[in-house]
């Protein structure tokens, strides 16, 4: 019964994932007048996209203008992912970016496949060194949107790509990307966000300092490391008195039942010690 | 923990939805740029708006706000035979000429060019050119003599104007053309005063500006306070401009 609750978190998922995509056609069909869903407005990618808002600050800061295609509501998009990271963590990779939804299904492929081997191609050491790859990815964009003024990462975008993978306007270079990207996560869960995505980089060191985290009960843990295996990040959860990784994107998973005999995992606001910690509780309030 | 899932997934839905609903009702949420180029940062030029920052998106007279190139000039420029060039988007340049077969494209380069000339803003390289745009800027001495003669050797003769392709035609009819230079058209630089002296009736540009009792605020900014398009209204302005 574990997994029922987990439907939450992708009712939500496929709920983006399909919304977004109506946008892309929409915008695209739109041009040539014959819009499928002409109850939604007309919005480009470009103008949602909050890794886009993060690209136009940058441009503000060097030049005093957006970058051309970007607009303010990617500001606001940016904005708004920030607040939800600092109050809940990078939940906008969890429950919202359909690049990791649709990484997440492959996943599921894969896991079918290659059972419990999936996700373990990667020894940890490597993945340990691989994992700082996407802020070398977030430092690049960094630099050369400063530079350039315009999209670059546009180029080898594989979000873009997927939902603008039947127009003109794609790169071949987001396709590449997109489909090794896809590939990939036949092989290991959300490949992309572990190793080059800027955005989940941005967010992951946001989410450092966000209010609430899942905390391991030391007192409680017999560090059976079953929430090392269970954790689609391949974080070493039984390590760690609270799971502050950037790579954490409080998918949940490690908390659910039957994950952790021992309960010894909570996701709270406060740091846990012999008194009874504040944690999101059931009914929705602080406990 | 079930309903701490339960607590995120709606945390996650309401934040975003909410969080834009609160922008959009604070004038935060746009979708659309802002129409207005970047500055240049540094040297002789700096402050002014960069004519190499205009976009495809721009419109004709977004061009006029920014660079005081009359927007009619602009369309005479570059072959549009249109009664509202003010909202002709630059972009649509490209599928106009797509099928002419010129040896040079028309299109926003060649607008951000023209531009860069007829200001004496700096260059950042060369793009292609109506015979008319080069000759308004030799005209108007934008340019000298010598750059002239390298500018119309390559320029592409329209021989005439071109319509706006069908999909971007306005619902109304097309009226017979009828070009003002920026002293005696309505522009985005105009003044209430200079509108009255160009023989527009009081009691109709105030009609459309709320009122005229200060005459050297600028018509465009009061017709936009009135909620009304520039572009449009301008274009009726200039209907009860008398002819000389």
């Amino acid at each position: 019964m574990k997994n029922k609750s987990r439907w939450f978190r992708y009712s939500v998922q496929i709920f983006f994932f399909v919304l977004i995509g109506m946008f892309a056609v929409n915008h695209v069909l739109g041009e040539t007048g014959s819009a499928p869903f002409p109850f939604l407005p007309d919005l480009s990618l470009h103008a949602i996209c909050p890794f886009g808002g993060i690209e136009s600050i940058i441009s503000f800061i060097s030049a005093g203008t957006l970058v051309p295609k970007l607009h303010t509501s990617t500001v606001v998009m940016s904005v708004i992912v920030v607040v939800m990271t600092l109050v809940f963590g990078s939940i906008f990779c969890s429950h919202i970016c359909p690049l990791g939804t649709i990484q997440e299904w492959f996943g599921k492929i894969g896991r079918k496949i290659f059972k419990k081997r999936y996700n373990k191609f990667i020894p940890q050491k490597v993945h340990n060194v691989l994992k700082y790859f996407r802020y070398v990815s977030l430092i690049l964009t960094i630099i050369l949107t400063y530079n350039a003024m315009k999209l670059v990462f546009l180029e080898v975008d594989p979000y873009y790509a997927l939902y603008h993978f039947f127009t003109d306007e794609v790169t071949i270079g987001s396709l590449v990307v997109l489909g090794v990207t896809l590939i990939g996560s036949l092989f290991v869960e959300r490949p992309w966000c572990k190793y080059a995505c800027p955005y989940g980089a941005a967010l992951g060191l946001i989410s450092k300092i966000s209010i609430f985290k899942i905390r391991r009960d030391k007192s409680t843990c017999n560090s059976c490391t079953l929430c090392d295996n269970e954790c689609p990040m391949n974080i070493e959860i039984s390590k760690k008195d609270s799971i502050g990784d950037s790579l954490c994107n409080r998918c949940m998973i490690c908390t659910e039942d039957g994950i952790c005999s021992k309960d010894s995992l909570i996701y709270s606001a406060k740091k846990i010690s012999s008194k009874k910690p504040s944690v999101l509780s059931d009914d929705g309030g602080l406990s | 923990m079930k309903g701490t899932r339960l607590i995120l997934a709606i945390s996650a839905v309401v934040l975003i939805f909410g969080g834009i609903l609160i922008s959009d009702a604070l004038g935060f949420w746009e979708t659309t740029g802002s129409k207005e180029p970047r500055k240049i940062e540094s040297g002789k030029f700096k402050g002014e708006y960069d004519p190499w920052d205009i976009r495809g998106s721009y419109t004709f007279g977004n061009v006029e706000d920014a660079f005081n190139i009359d927007s009619a000039l602009l369309a005479k420029a570059f072959g549009v035979k249109d009664d509202n060039p003010y909202d002709f988007q630059i972009k649509n340049l490209e599928a106009m000429y797509e099928d002419a077969g010129f040896p040079v494209e028309i299109g926003t380069g060649s607008v951000k060019y023209f531009t860069a000339l007829y200001n004496g803003l700096p260059l950042e390289g060369s793009e292609g050119l109506t015979k008319q745009a080069v000759n308004i800027l030799y005209e108007n001495l934008k340019i000298d003599e010598l750059l002239y003669q390298q500018l119309i050797a390559t320029a592409i003769d329209l021989s005439g104007t071109y319509e706006k392709p069908d999909s971007e035609k306005d619902a109304g009819t097309e009226t017979d053309e009828e070009e003002h230079d920026s002293a005696t058209s309505v522009t985005g630089s105009t003044t209430v005063g200079q509108a009255l002296d160009m023989g527009i009736p009081e009691e109709i540009l105030a009609e459309y500006t709320g009122t005229t009792k200060d005459r050297s605020a600028l018509v465009k900014d009061l017709v936009n306070t009135m909620g009304l398009s520039f572009g449009e209204v301008r274009t009726t302005l200039n209907q009860y401009i008398p002819a000389n």
